[in-house]
């Protein structure tokens, strides 16, 4: 019997020995050979946060996980995958979970004590739909505004878009500030414009639209204006004011490409733009002057920050969002042992400075106010059988507490 | 049961020839292409040495060490022919096992539905042969991965090897799809495969029963299911639909278990009252 159906009960009896000790290996392998070791001060601040890197989720309350190797089930998420400033909403799909149906991806989203606001541009760029939760428990409700057709849409460009990039509330008002993208009436390069409309939150009536920026066309086809938004840093935080980071550039010439060295800076500008006055203003040449010092600008808490995580020493500059006069010294971060291989990021008083300190990846927390490391923690291989650290970078997300 | 265990065995044992063959060629194709693959980096590396005036280990400081599944990568179309082929041929012999008995040699089918057991009982010895035959596939790939985990450790200087456990390995490389090292990931690609095969029963034994009408209705049945999960499965990825996304990974396990048990009662009423020799 055994002899007639050997073939049969060998390979199946093999198949099963093999699949069940994979299984066991497999089983065994859900913790990731690596851990984030706290070596300085509390594990407070890095509440929500993760290191991820080699396959591995690290916290600094010790908790690890595998990341990857999902393929069938890797949609099938409900909350959104975490880059470096769009993480927040993940805290709304869990809070809020009945009012994000079917608005997880909205272009914008804001959240105060009393509101959470999100709003999304339809298809036809004709209007926004507004939805409104109120937290003191009146439940929600939605509007749809109209955003007016800009000159451009008469001539009929061939192609335009328009995207909700803010909102804010300031008292019964709010503002939506719409990024608005489209072809120049002489095949030129693309207009941009940024309008604050302005919406009336109980009866969701449209009250003004304020043109903050527009780009003008250039008649030099080789020089282009690109406008950056500089909002506040974290996506749902209110802020009462806006900047745009306006670089017009120009190639060389027709054949030089589009590399670095080929392109000349013309003119820079930071553009304030204050949503409770209306307000607009020029960073002033203090400020620019040491944004030109190849550092990056960014918004928080209502104060602008200069830095550039590709310095191996990054200094920090806080100054003045009106008049580019350092509001504190700066603060000097630890030398990257790999520059390029480094994140930093503000959140509530607090600089996270993502890095490789003698060649393992580290995470440094720093009280802004005080200068003082709250926190040190680095990567640690627990099994020496494992891939090594060293030089390894690890990405800091923010998963939400 | 011992009527089913010799059914499964006769499917085996016809497919015998067929699946040692993909067995062979599979572990031959992925293993010289390893060999290969690892040989061209070497060269690729020591020329580098030469030509850089570095030493194995200044090599490994300055661009770390090359795991094995880096190496895989150079020669992915190796790997993954085998793999390709193996999914064709199990996948043409999903109407084979069954089409074979109707106009092979002799018939057979006069003498597999003249069983005094239920017919059933050779639906259901079909579909375990097939599962047979993909999970020793299954297994062999790992089989292959600890063996060229084996040529690596060989082969590869210590100054560049990147030290991995096997479910490691496997989960740097993108077999890690066809041999998932995530329980859920395994019960997805290889729950819905089956479904797949149950509807595929279903389509032929629906042909066998109404010939063209029925071949007709089986692949839009089946082909209607495919399209609601992968539907489904875009819903999920655009993120924009009013359900969340395990709502709708409820949904499309919910819809494939109903198929599943749609089919195997379907198979069962066919092959118990219209399917003829």
């Amino acid at each position: 019997m055994r002899r007639r159906y050997g073939y049969s009960i060998g390979l199946a009896v093999l198949s099963a020995a093999v699949l069940a000790a994979y299984a066991g290996a497999a089983g065994s392998d859900s913790n990731p050979p690596y851990k984030l070791v706290t070596l300085e001060g509390s594990t407070e601040a890095m509440k929500g946060f993760v290191l991820e890197g080699l396959g591995s989720r690290l916290s600094a309350d010790g908790r690890r996980e595998r990341t990857g190797s999902l393929f069938l089930s890797a949609p099938f998420d409900d909350l959104i995958q975490p880059d470096r400033y769009s993480s927040e909403r993940n805290q709304l799909i869990i809070a809020h979970r009945s009012f994000m149906r079917g608005h997880r991806q909205d272009e914008s989203f804001y959240r105060d004590g009393n509101f959470v606001i999100g709003a999304d541009m339809d298809d036809s760029l004709s209007s926004v739909k507004i939805r409104i939760l109120d937290l003191a428990g009146s439940g929600s409700k939605e509007f749809t505004v109209p955003v007016r057709a800009n000159a451009a849409k008469a001539d009929n460009p061939l192609y335009q878009d328009k995207t909700v990039l803010d909102i804010q509330r300031i008292e019964t008002r709010i503002h939506l500030l719409v990024r608005g993208q489209h072809d120049s009436p002489g095949n030129g390069p693309a207009i941009w414009t940024f309008t604050d409309y302005i919406v009336d939150k109980e009866s969701g009536e449209l009250l003004q639209a304020e043109e903050i920026y527009q780009t003008v066309p250039d008649p030099d086809p080789y020089t282009e204006t690109s406008v950056e938004l500089i909002a506040e840093v974290r996506e749902l935080e209110p802020s009462s004011s806006v900047m745009l980071n306006v670089k017009t550039i120009k190639r060389k010439g027709p054949d030089a490409a589009r590399s670095e060295q080929d392109l000349v800076l013309k003119d820079w500008r930071i553009i304030g733009y204050d949503y409770a006055s209306g307000d607009t203003w020029d960073l002033p040449k203090a400020g620019m002057d040491r944004l030109k010092q190849g550092l990056a600008p960014r918004l928080h808490e209502g104060k602008l920050y200069a830095f550039n995580e590709r310095n191996a020493e990054p200094l920090i500059h806080v100054l003045d969002t009106r008049t580019g006069e350092p509001l504190a010294e700066p603060l000097q971060l630890d030398r990257s042992g790999s520059a390029g291989l480094r994140s930093i990021r503000l959140e509530k008083g607090l600089i996270y400075d993502n890095l490789i300190l003698n060649k393992i990846p580290t995470v440094v927390v720093y009280e802004e106010k005080t200068r003082k490391v709250v926190y040190r923690g680095a990567v640690e291989r627990t099994d020496s059988d494992s891939q090594s650290v060293d030089y390894q970078y690890f990405q800091f997300n923010y998963y939400g507490e | 049961m011992k009527t089913y265990l010799k059914l499964v065995h006769l499917e085996i044992y016809r497919f015998r020839l067929v699946l040692l063959g993909l067995m062979a060629m599979t572990s031959a194709i992925q293993l010289i292409g390893l060999q290969l693959a690892m040989r061209d980096r070497l060269q690729a590396i020591r020329g580098q040495l030469t030509r850089e005036g570095l030493s194995l280990a200044q090599y490994a400081e300055r661009y770390n060490g090359i795991p094995l599944g880096e190496i895989w990568s150079h020669r992915e179309s190796w790997m993954t022919f085998p793999i390709v082929i193996c999914i064709g041929g199990i996948g043409l012999y999903i109407f084979l096992i069954w089409y074979r008995d109707w106009f092979g040699r002799s018939a057979f089918v006069y003498r597999l539905l003249m069983l005094p057991h239920s017919r059933f009982l050779l639906y259901v010895s079909k579909f375990t042969a097939l599962m047979t035959f993909v999970f020793s596939l299954f297994a062999l790939q790992i089989g292959i991965v600890a063996v060229q985990m084996t040529m690596y450790r060989l082969r590869m200087p210590d100054e560049l090897r990147v030290p991995r456990t096997l479910v490691d390995t496997i989960r740097g490389m993108d077999l890690v799809l066809f041999i998932p090292v995530r329980l859920h990931e395994f019960l997805l690609v290889y729950g819905f495969g089956s479904v797949f095969v149950l509807l595929l029963f279903t389509t032929i034994l629906m042909e066998r029963s109404y010939r063209f009408k029925g071949l007709l209705a089986g692949l839009a049945y089946t082909a209607g299911t495919l399209m609601l999960v992968a539907w489904m499965w875009a819903q999920a990825e655009r993120g924009t639909a009013l359900l969340y996304p395990s709502e709708l990974l409820a949904a499309a396990i919910a819809l494939m278990l109903l198929n599943a048990a749609l089919s195997l009662w379907l198979g069962r009423w066919l092959l118990r009252t219209k399917v003829a020799a």
